[in-house]
């Protein structure tokens, strides 16, 4: 499986949330984190902040419970799609997705979800700190091994 | 904001989904004897898989779009659905429209989950042994919290 | 200058007028209507000829809405003209009008017999208030009242009047009752339990003339040669949609085309409602789809687009559902008239059940239920989920 994916470094992440304005502003011409597809996830007690977005499952739950069929994805690049004209705010995949990586769209209220801003993410071209990665996500899976063991190394 | 979380895989169907909305709402009517109707929600059995039928107060509801008599608003305050029983003339548009099959025709008129507005609820979701009818009072912060959580187990946030 | 600006001030026009407001909370809205009422809710309208329902209970706004959402309403007045180049609207008054984005949500009206219209006494439709008036002006427990048309709306016209304590005739051009959106034997299904009622249903016979009696009443010729009398013939052949003072809008004979935006094909221009024509899933085709929900949801997406918030419209589906003397019946999406093609059909009947499901290329695209009804919406559903995966194949 080759497809892309949008990889967090959680290391490298400084918790500025540059990611989140950058993701509603492209989508929605405005910075608003809540409006946002990725999210920061802070740990402050560890100091720890991790940017959060769909992974992009081989088999979405969110899209098995939509009602409606509004959940898809592009079965090419694995990239998310949201058909806002077919969802009623149901809230069956906020519900249903274990990371938490759906949520609604306050204005609109449909799903919002990443969708790799169509094969080029903007919140990876902008993170200043390169914390977020667009790599296969076996790749991911093993770079996140690595970082893992060096920090193990280190500690 | 209510939030059902409805897990049709973890329900074993014992039933007491039913019967906890049937006598949760059967003393909400005000009067000393209490009023039995029918529960507000369903389990529906076909084959292996189950289909637990119940309002989840959608935020762009098609059954207000289908009510031809207005009768079925969104309650801002509680972030529920609900009919308003006056209105209802039970001309089945709702019906026809709910993808969840959530409401039906009792005694003529829409019946749908009220999300237990008038009671101390969602009793259907508090006697539900499985885990399978849970709430949450806001779904954008249970995804937060699902998000800290899973990044605990996973390891990811050592 | 208004920004926006509504022409047509019924469901749709009213849920645009909610969506705008909600989005953009001190927009300038203009609203024409050119009746003299606030929105009401059209689809009552039987329920208010049989008793059901108050006159108060069809208005879909409280009295002062028009002051609380800060709109500008002009009632009783007409657009007669539309210039798109200018963006500018004439009205029947004189008045010119321009506009940021302009909604048409002007409806549609009954289609009568060549020879009659409604400004005869004993000739009317069903679409408004003042046709509502004046059929219960004769729906007096006695009378006579002949429904043309065995659709949904003839359906339940007939039981509401029924209910008020008329005879009524109902007299359909096709072989069975409601022939569009359902099959014989769901309609013979319907039929009966509207003959146990005391509604006498003529089928295969249509209206060839109408002779005006001395006493207010009229005699129907029918194009079988026989002869019905009645106080009040009331049409329901279907509805035309409201598009005639809008000529330089229109490409051909149907309604306003949009698309999945609501817009026309004029800039700023968008249309809902049943005056817009919108990509049916099931027929795969441009269509006027007239009910109720589709006015709702196109008026609301009609609103935010033109608000400029990116609101797409997931096509419309027919579907119908109607209470005959508490039986409940349910049509959703097609039912196959032709042969053609790879059809299958499941059919599941049970004393006063009857369920249906219609399947084309091993995909669900139609249902018709009798009886019992629960799983409308999950069917519903699920054709629409069919059309839609089928499509974007």
């Amino acid at each position: 499986m080759d497809a892309k994916a949008v990889v967090a470094v959680p290391d490298r992440c400084s918790g500025c949330k540059q990611c989140e304005l950058i993701c509603s502003f492209v989508y929605e011409k405005g910075y608003s984190p809540r409006l946002s597809r990725i999210k920061v996830v802070h740990f402050e007690d560890r100091g720890l902040s991790v940017p959060v977005t769909c992974a992009y499952c081989d088999r979405p739950v969110c899209e098995e419970v939509c009602p409606v069929g509004a959940m898809t994805h592009n079965p090419d690049t694995g990239a998310a799609l949201v058909k806002e004209e077919l969802c009623l705010g149901c809230k069956e995949c906020v519900n249903a997705c274990p990371l938490g990586a759906v949520e609604m769209h306050p204005g609109k209220r449909v799903a919002l979800r990443c969708d790799l801003c169509g094969g080029d993410p903007a919140c990876v071209r902008h993170c200043s700190y390169k914390a977020l990665k667009f790599e296969p996500s076996h790749l991911g899976v093993k770079s996140k091994r690595r970082a893992r063991v060096e920090a193990w190394n280190l500690e | 904001m209510l939030t059902l979380k409805v897990d049709p895989v973890k329900c074993d169907g014992c039933g007491r989904c039913a019967v906890a909305c049937q006598v949760g709402h059967a003393f909400s009517s005000g009067g000393r004897l209490p009023v039995f109707a029918a529960p507000l929600l369903w389990i529906r059995q076909s084959g292996d898989s189950k289909r637990i039928e119940i309002c989840r107060h959608c935020e762009t509801p098609v059954c207000a779009d289908a009510c031809v008599a207005g009768a079925i608003y969104c309650d801002a305050g509680s972030g529920t659905v609900q009919v308003c029983a006056d209105k209802c003339i039970g001309c089945y548009s709702c019906v026809m429209d709910c993808p969840f099959g959530a409401l039906c025709l009792q005694e003529g008129l829409a019946a749908k989950c009220d999300g237990c507005r008038d009671i101390n609820g969602p009793l259907c979701a508090k006697h539900c042994p499985t885990g399978a009818l849970q709430t949450a009072a806001d779904s954008r912060a249970a995804a937060a919290s699902r998000r800290r959580g899973r990044l605990l187990l996973t390891g990811r946030a050592r | 200058m208004s920004k926006y600006l509504i022409i047509g001030y019924s469901t749709a026009g009213l849920s645009a007028v909610r969506a705008l407001t909600e989005y953009e909370p001190r927009a300038s809205i203009t609203v024409i209507s050119a009746e003299r009422h606030l929105p009401y809710s059209r689809v009552l309208l039987t329920h208010f000829i049989a008793g059901k329902v108050q006159r108060r209970d069809l208005d879909l706004v409280v009295p002062d809405f028009s002051q609380q959402a800060g709109i500008t309403l002009l009632q009783g007045v007409r657009a007669v003209h539309i210039d798109p180049g200018e963006k500018r609207v004439m009205l029947d008054n004189g008045e010119r009008l321009s506009y940021r984005a302009l909604l048409l949500s002007t409806g549609s009206s009954p289609i009568f017999p060549e020879g009659l219209t409604p400004s005869d006494p004993c000739v009317a439709g069903l679409r408004s208030l003042e046709d509502c008036e004046k059929i219960m002006r004769h729906a007096v427990p006695g009378a006579a009242v002949a429904v043309i048309g065995g659709g949904p709306v003839g359906v339940k016209l007939a039981c509401a009047l029924r209910e008020a304590g008329v005879s009524v005739h109902m007299l359909v051009s096709s072989p069975h009752l409601l022939s569009q959106v359902a099959d014989e034997e769901a309609a013979g299904m319907v039929r009966k339990r509207m003959e146990a009622c005391g509604i006498n249903i003529l089928t295969g016979v249509d209206v060839s003339g109408l002779e005006p009696d001395s006493d207010g009443a009229a005699t129907l010729m029918l194009n079988d040669g026989t002869e019905l009398a009645c106080s009040l013939a009331v049409f329901c052949k279907g509805v035309r949609p409201n598009t005639e003072p809008l000529q330089v809008l229109q490409t051909r004979g149907g309604g306003i085309r949009v698309d999945k935006f609501m817009r026309s094909v004029f800039e700023d221009i968008y249309a809902a409602g049943d005056v817009a024509e919108t990509f049916e899933i099931t027929r795969r085709q441009y269509c006027t789809a007239a009910i109720w929900p589709h006015a709702v949801r196109q008026g609301r997406l009609a609103g935010l687009n033109m608000a400029g918030c990116e609101a797409p419209y997931g096509g419309s589906l027919f579907r119908n559902a109607l209470e005959v003397f508490g039986l409940p019946f349910i049509s959703i999406g097609i039912h196959p008239v032709s042969s053609c093609g790879n059809w299958d059909m499941e059919i599941c009947r049970d004393g006063l059940v009857y369920r249906k499901l219609i399947y084309r290329e091993n995909s669900l695209v139609g249902a018709q239920l009798v009886g019992r009804v629960e799983e409308a919406g999950a069917l519903q559903a699920e054709i629409r989920r069919c059309a839609v995966q089928d499509l974007d194949e």
